[in-house]
């Protein structure tokens, strides 16, 4: 089948099997609905049951073509026999007026056909070709859901990528990017049906067209994301709320929600809060008892694979070694203020006129957000501020602009309903063309992540895809050059993200799981004098015998401390008696805490690994050695690296059947010489850990004594192309 | 919407019976959620990676009495705590098992004396070809790195690194140069 072919059939194939669902629920949910509201509906409401449909074949490992088409075949019978392809009779929701009919639907059909273009398209987007993407490709190939511990956002939930991997099997990237895509053009006609519903017609279809045409979210919709899949989602949930469906069909989709995205999960409050006011206890119950069974596969994956249900997230409370509480707690914070954004003061020209900090923009129709206060006037104006409040709380956990787009629809309808009904068209029109592709360029000096271009002969496929992809996809070339020159089982550590969705080789990228971190540390070790192990903390205490020693940190630094972000970290924990080191026994038992899987690492000899606390320092944290009895001893020594200057320490020590009791405080330090193999030795212990290859870019801050130090690293150059490399361990 | 009557005990925020047993629901079904997280027990050392060897042949710590094999003249054999009085011609002899990325150390401590001497440089040479000089004009501690080039070193093969300073200065009897504390090859 002609490529372009087979990626409309897929997207088609998962769009229609979600409608044909949706229709039987739809049917069953028995609420009244408007011949206009039917189709939409079931689409959106059908998907939740398809994710759940593809989640159950992942978890069973039956995801092949076959089963997948199968699938889809009995779908379509049982919708046939259940009568969805039937001819509406449903009553018509009121018209639209003569100048918002023609304003909507020529905009919806200009920006939905460059949405489709663009999705259609070779799919160039840094997520979407990156994780989302990959780990579809991964799934795919393994037939079902796999543990995958180089990548942290496997360990989201993934809703929408059970969609995508239902199209992705029949069409690969373009059909996934396509079924996002369709939400994204689902969200204004929900916004229309919506006002149509209320009484506000126009400001439904002027709210749909401020949502359609921001840059951003065409964009985002028109890639393998899942952000306008949100929206479309966490409207649904308000919509079927406002229509009073049954509590199991919100919270089904409340579930999704969560399934979608974990802050998503914001949109329950909605329903709860007006059941709840009305004192209907049993339909809150019944909206959380069902959006807890629809959102559970995800939690109950996690605990499975990865020790955390909420995964990457809490990890304090679920301790694991698949994602650092240090990378969190970094990760939280980095979110909530990019690079170059000083202040929040910022935020309202870079989201809608500027753009290039937060990863794309609004357009400057939303500079006029602040009236969507007006509509506190209404009583749909104070539901909508209400909702936008709600779905806009969860946005500085990320500032990126994406991020707002589930408060968006309700941002958009707030200021449609607050401003004059006449200046609607033409500010909708004016946003239509202030968005369109690539109008930006003419009027902001940088503009940040938008549609510029049309791909319509890529997206047809009358141009070459690879030769497409290599000019636009800055990784694509060596995502392809490791598919090309590595074996299947291949590891590959990068220090960036690539479109890894593009090889199926597993790449690990250097902070995406806690094993990618602990891989990158061992380079690290060699590679930063900061960071090797060249100081050694000498405890000399009274000779005696012991059961076990442990050396704690006693320092928590304040809040703003210059070395509040320290890591703790000790390479070898050596015990000696009259100079000589006590031989390390099988009967020996060692642990930490924090991270107690790395508790080896302090006890194996090796220079190049060591034991990190993976949290910043707190006072408690310890590594010890049990010595199965008792054993006379006079010294610790530890080998430490410089980077932890807010470690202080004491030794503890338990003497037989006694307790645990300080045996002396801060340690005397001294130099130790760095061995001139550690290079070596890091890259023997990264080949223990898997890794068989490196892909390096000239950017990269090891590049330089990599491509200089190969012969000592051990490891050899196999390939090259822009300024990447790959190099194979030896 | 009717009025509540004056004297209806109303609870404060957060304090209406629902939302108290919500807390106590969140707090205890988060307590035993993370009453399940999953450690793992204390386990025995791991297989022993290979040691580097021992005693170091690539660096001299001047506080340790095998740094008195890698001397070959003009450093004291005293250790005074960490570091000896090295004098104006020092010789050390070296071998290093990897010769690519390596850096030459030299951590010492110039004092007042040198310097009221004249002294101002510490030249490194090895096997006679000068690497660069050391600074020593003001007194003072420091940690001196300086890289080497990869074809003058051969590994297991024996180094000859030559400290040849431009001042020394009597204490009593006895030629003294400059405090050193380390010296050796080092990434």
């Amino acid at each position: 089948m002609p490529k372009a072919l087979s990626v409309l059939f897929g997207a088609g194939f998962a769009v229609i099997c979600a409608w044909a669902l949706g229709r039987m629920l739809l049917k069953r949910a028995r609420f009244g609905l408007a011949r206009e509201e039917e189709h939409l509906l079931a689409f959106v409401c059908g998907a939740p049951l398809l994710s759940l449909l593809v989640t159950a074949m992942c978890a069973v490992r039956v995801v092949y073509d076959a089963t997948l088409l199968l699938a889809g075949v009995l779908i379509m019978a049982a919708a046939w026999k259940d009568g969805a392809f039937r001819r509406s009779t449903a009553e018509r929701l009121p018209a639209l007026p003569r100048l918002w009919k023609w304003l909507f639907w020529t905009v919806f059909a200009v920006y939905g056909l460059i949405a489709l273009i663009v999705a259609m398209a070779p799919e160039i987007s840094p997520d979407g070709s990156g994780y989302h993407l990959g780990l579809v490709s991964r799934y795919y190939r393994e037939h079902g859901f796999a543990r995958v511990d180089t990548n942290m956002y496997a360990a989201l939930s993934q809703g929408l990528e059970m969609l995508f991997l239902w199209a992705f099997a029949f069409g690969r990237h373009s059909a996934a990017a396509m079924v996002h895509c369709a939400f994204y053009l689902a969200t204004p006609l929900l916004m229309l049906r919506f006002g149509q519903r209320s009484g506000v017609p126009a400001a439904g279809a002027a709210a749909g067209l401020f949502f359609l045409c921001a840059p951003v979210a065409l964009v985002d919709g028109a890639s393998a994301y899942t952000d306008a899949a949100v929206a479309c989602v966490v409207f649904a949930v308000v919509y079927l709320t406002e229509r009073e469906a049954p509590p199991w069909l919100i919270g089904l989709m409340g579930g999704f929600a969560y399934a979608l995205k974990y802050t998503a999960a914001v949109a329950l409050v909605y329903p709860l809060g007006k059941l709840l006011l009305r004192r209907q206890c049993r339909g809150a119950a019944i909206v959380c008892a069902v959006a807890a069974l629809a959102a559970a596969p995800w939690p109950m994956r996690n605990w499975l694979y990865y020790g955390n249900p909420a995964a990457p997230l809490l990890n304090r409370l679920w301790p694991n070694e698949f994602v650092h509480v240090s990378f969190e707690q970094d990760y939280v914070e980095l979110m909530r203020r990019y690079p170059e954004v000083e202040s929040y003061a910022q935020l309202p020209l870079e989201l809608t006129v500027k753009g290039r900090l937060l990863g794309g923009f609004w357009g400057p129709l939303f500079l006029l957000a602040p009236a969507g206060l007006l509509a506190l006037r209404r009583p749909l104006g104070r539901r909508m501020v209400l909702a936008a409040a709600l779905f806009g709380s969860t946005y500085f956990a990320n500032i990126g602009a994406r991020f707002l787009m589930p408060a968006a629809p309700f941002v958009s309808y707030s200021m449609a309903l607050g401003l004059p009904a006449p200046v609607l068209p033409v500010l909708a029109a004016a946003h239509a063309v202030a968005g369109f592709p690539d109008m930006p360029q003419k009027y902001m000096s940088e503009p940040g992540w938008r549609v510029s271009k049309i791909p319509w002969r890529a997206a047809l496929r009358l141009e070459d895809e690879t030769q497409w992809l290599a000019r636009q996809s800055a990784g694509y070339q060596a995502a392809r050059l490791i598919e090309a020159l590595t074996p299947p089982e291949a590891l590959v550590l990068t220090f960036g993200g690539i479109p890894e969705s593009y090889t199926s080789r597993e790449v690990a990228v250097g902070f995406q799981s806690g094993r990618n971190e602990r891989l990158l540390d061992l380079l690290q070790v060699a590679l930063f004098d900061g960071m090797r192990p060249k100081v050694e903390a000498v405890f000399r205490f009274p000779e005696q015998e012991l059961e076990a020693v442990r050396v704690v940190q006693t320092n928590t630094p304040r809040r703003g401390d210059e070395w509040e972000k320290d890591l703790w970290s000790v390479f070898e924990m050596r015990v000696f008696i009259h100079g000589g080191e006590v031989e390390r026994k099988p009967v020996w038992r060692v642990w930490a805490q924090p991270n107690p899987w790395g508790a080896g690492l302090a006890f194996d000899g090796s220079p190049a690994t060591r034991w990190r606390s993976w949290e910043r320092i707190r006072a408690g944290m310890f590594l010890q050695a049990e010595f199965g009895d008792s054993q006379r001893a006079d010294e610790v020594r530890l080998l430490m690296s410089e980077d932890q200057y807010g470690v202080q320490m004491r030794v503890e020590g338990k003497t037989p059947g006694g307790a645990w009791r300080q045996l002396t405080g801060e340690p005397a330090k001294r130099r130790s010489p760095v061995p001139l193999t550690l290079r070596r030795l890091s890259m023997q212990e990264m080949r223990r850990g898997g890794v068989t290859h490196l892909l390096i870019h000239e950017n990269d801050y090891a590049w330089p004594d990599l491509s200089r130090n190969a012969r000592a690293w051990g490891i050899r150059e196999i390939g090259s192309v822009d300024a990447y490399h790959l190099f194979q361990l030896e | 919407m009717r009025a509540v009557p004056a004297r209806i005990h109303l609870p404060r925020a957060g304090q209406e019976p629902a939302v108290k047993r919500a807390h106590w629901l969140v707090t205890a079904s988060l307590a035993a959620l993370a009453a399940c997280a999953r450690l793992p027990d204390p386990s025995p050392p791991p297989a022993q990676r290979a040691q580097p060897q021992r005693p170091l042949l690539h660096y001299a710590l001047m506080r340790e009495r095998s740094a008195d094999e890698r001397i070959v003249a003009g450093i004291d054999t005293e250790i005074h705590d960490d570091w000896r009085w090295a004098g104006k011609d020092a010789e050390l002899r070296y071998s290093v098992e990897e010769s690519q990325g390596i850096q030459f150390e030299v951590v010492l401590t110039v004092t007042e004396e040198f310097v009221r001497a004249g002294g101002s440089r510490i030249d490194v040479l090895i096997d006679r070809k000068p690497l660069g000089s050391i600074p020593a004009n003001q007194a003072g501690y420091q940690a001196w790195k300086h890289p080497v080039p990869e074809e003058w070193l051969a590994p297991g093969r024996d180094i000859r690194v030559e400290l040849k300073a431009d001042a020394e200065w009597l204490q009593g009897r006895e030629k003294r140069g400059y405090i050193l504390i380390g010296a050796g090859f080092t990434l």
